[in-house]
């Protein structure tokens, strides 16, 4: 696993290490051309200055040669000592003077500035003819001086770059792990959460980088807590309806167990066995529900099938005629046919259970998105009763016998899980009927 | 007892019925609010038996009707909502007692008894009246020692009377505690059972108001 700390430390370092280089090399050559243009300025001034007082004549050119003075002056910074030379030449090309530490050549042959190597060493000279004295006067100083000085002046800034590199270095980590730290509050949280706890994470006083994950997980958390409570809420409605079955077996076996009358004995265990056999039924179809619950997240798998394949009840179980119009045969549906399965089946048992005659499936490819029918001439369902279908465990008042209430729950998940939508009304045949609103991306007509 | 049972699933109706008729009480059953609407406005009962889960509706509007009609009617509920919440709800809409699915019948029949008897205000599980002593659980009857054999209905009738003293009983007030809906009355079945318990008792003890119906002395 990488560290996003240390990733974002190289980076910063690398970069600022980047820029600070570059201003260093950008700072060397600028200084040193700066102190080029100075130093030249300074032999030019030195050499017009010597000649000047030459020219004024004020002074013996003789005197200049005994080169005196030096020590009468207060000795200069070590390695700047000495920067300059000086020597004045006659016209003739005669050593009139030089200055002390001047090497005995002839420094340069031309006028202006020149550049020679002088016992070993490279030198810049500026030489200037005065002809009211009739001599050449130049002064020189050696560029290894001038390059020390660049060195030194680097160097100086150097010391405290790398100085202030190190401090920059440890205030970046630093800042770094600060700037992450509500990162690490919030694995830190998530850590420390029990998996009982479903609220979802805070986000006040969060970042803004941090609140799309913070809204994903808690959408994550939120879907957990959904499926979750639909657990809960479903086993307590399954014990709940178990406890009725319950209640009537044990009465009838307590009326067997204490009957003298051989008859009223038989009459008990024969309830008995009828509410076993419906308790199971209804065991069944909580299995049911409890699986299409379970597998409803799960991503589906799509085939274009017909619809008669899709709706063929067995003639045994339907009593009663079922008619699937030329609109519906002839459509296609892009299924997962496992889990279309109990949307069709319920559908039809529960048409075929209520109806009187039969049973109609229709479609619709309309300008919106299309449908399908299913419907009976059965006694429907009351207008006031009407939105109660669907839920878990409710029968209507004309429901018939030994159903569980789960039918249309179940078949209401599974056309969920196929983004359709069920809705409930009367039909004009007399009974339910039952609406499958499908999108268009899921029919076409063979 | 007249009883009427109010419980949608048929298994445990039939049940309630079976069994509670063998404690010697008249009882009908119904499926439905509807239904059991009807059955209370057109008899007297003494007890309900009321489930809350019903599919036309909700039990509790069977209690506030009666309720609401000042009926002096005893009643249980047997619900599978077993949360106190329910519990409290139940009792406080004026049911006398609340038991939770699955329960025993016995103990049903036990808090029937005992519904009834705080309703005619007594403390004592056995009726007394005079040298009469009746034992409503066992359906056992004295007068002064002398254990009397009573037929159900003969029983039945002797109850009523000991439960209100002094007050005068029509005969159709005991033929509606005495026979269930799908029973055939005999024109005089009344009288003949009186006929027969005064045969058991000292003479006098069942007075005959003329044209009103039957009190003890």
């Amino acid at each position: 696993m990488r560290s996003i700390r240390v990733r974002l430390f190289a980076f910063l370092a690398v970069v600022t290490v980047a820029v600070w280089g570059a201003s260093a090399v950008w700072i060397q050559v600028r200084t040193e051309a700066e102190i080029r243009q100075v130093l030249d300025r300074r032999l030019m001034e030195s050499a017009r200055m010597v000649s000047s007082l030459l020219g004024q004549g004020g002074l013996p050119v003789t005197a200049a040669a005994i080169g005196g003075g030096s020590d009468t002056f207060p000795s200069p910074a070590r390695g700047l000592e000495r920067q300059l030379s000086c020597q004045i030449w006659s016209l003739r090309g005669q050593l009139v003077s030089r200055s002390e530490g001047a090497p005995a050549v002839r420094l340069a042959q031309t006028e202006g500035f020149s550049e020679r190597v002088i016992e070993g060493e490279p030198w810049r000279i500026y030489t200037i003819q005065n002809r009211t004295a009739g001599v050449q006067v130049m002064v020189g100083d050696r560029l290894a001086v001038r390059e020390r000085l660049v060195g030194s002046i680097i160097a100086g800034l150097a010391v405290p770059a790398v100085i202030g590199l190190g401090i920059l270095g440890g205030l970046i980590w630093w800042s770094v792990g600060r700037g992450l730290a509500p990162a690490r509050r919030l694995a830190d949280a998530l850590v420390a959460r029990s998996a009982e706890d479903l609220r979802p994470l805070e986000t006040t006083g969060g970042v803004r980088e941090l609140a799309p994950m913070v809204a994903a997980l808690n959408g994550l958390i939120d879907r957990l807590e959904s499926s979750r409570r639909r657990q809960r809420e479903f086993t307590a409605a399954a014990a709940h309806e178990l406890r009725t079955p319950l209640a009537g077996m044990r009465v009838q076996a307590q009326i067997a167990a204490a009957a003298a009358d051989p008859k009223v004995r038989a009459r008990a265990v024969e309830q008995m066995v009828a509410s076993v056999d419906r308790t199971s039924a209804l065991v069944s179809r909580l299995l049911e529900m409890a699986r299409a619950d379970e597998v409803s997240e799960q991503p589906l798998e799509r085939r274009w099938t017909p619809l008669t394949r899709i709706v063929t009840p067995d003639a045994g179980s339907c009593p009663v005629e079922l008619e699937l119009t030329s609109a519906a045969a002839a459509l296609e549906l892009n299924v997962d046919f496992e889990r279309v399965g109990p949307l069709f089946a319920n559908l039809l048992a529960n048409a075929c259970a209520h109806a009187r005659s039969r049973v109609r499936v229709d479609a619709a490819i309309g300008p919106e998105h299309p449908i399908l029918i299913v419907e009976d001439d059965g006694p429907g369902v009351s207008e006031a009763d009407l939105p109660r279908l669907g839920q878990r465990f409710y029968r209507g008042p004309n429901a018939v016998t030994g159903g569980a209430g789960l039918g249309l729950s179940i078949a209401e998940v599974s056309a969920t899980a196929h983004g359709w939508r069920l809705a409930f009304g009367r039909s004009p045949i007399g009974g339910l009927r039952v609406v499958v609103h499908m999108d268009a991306g899921s029919v076409r007509r063979v | 007892m007249r009883l009427l049972v109010v419980e949608d699933d048929a298994v445990l109706r039939d049940g309630l019925q079976v069994g509670l008729s063998a404690n010697g009480w008249t009882v009908d059953a119904v499926d439905r609010v509807e239904d059991a609407l009807t059955a209370l406005s057109s008899t007297v009962f003494d007890l309900v038996v009321l489930d809350l889960g019903l599919p036309d509706g909700d039990g509790l509007e069977v209690l506030r009707y009666v309720r609401a009609r000042k009926d002096e009617v005893g009643v249980v509920i047997l619900s599978a909502r077993d949360a106190v919440a329910d519990r409290i709800e139940g009792l406080d809409t004026g049911a006398d007692d609340y038991l939770a699915k699955p329960f025993d019948l016995n103990e049903v029949a036990a808090r029937l008894r005992a519904v009834r008897r705080r309703m005619l205000g007594r403390a004592t599980p056995a009726l007394r009246h005079g040298l009469l002593t009746l034992d409503p659980k066992a359906r056992l009857a004295w007068f002064g020692d002398e254990s009397l054999l009573l037929s159900r209905r003969e029983f039945a009738i002797l109850e009523a009377l000991v439960e209100r003293p002094g007050q005068v009983i029509s005969r159709s007030q005991l033929e509606e505690r005495l026979y269930g809906w799908q029973e055939e009355i005999g024109s005089n079945a009344v009288e003949v059972h009186i006929h027969h318990l005064r045969a058991k008792l000292v003479p006098g003890v069942i007075r005959t108001v003329r044209g009103v119906g039957y009190t003890l002395s």
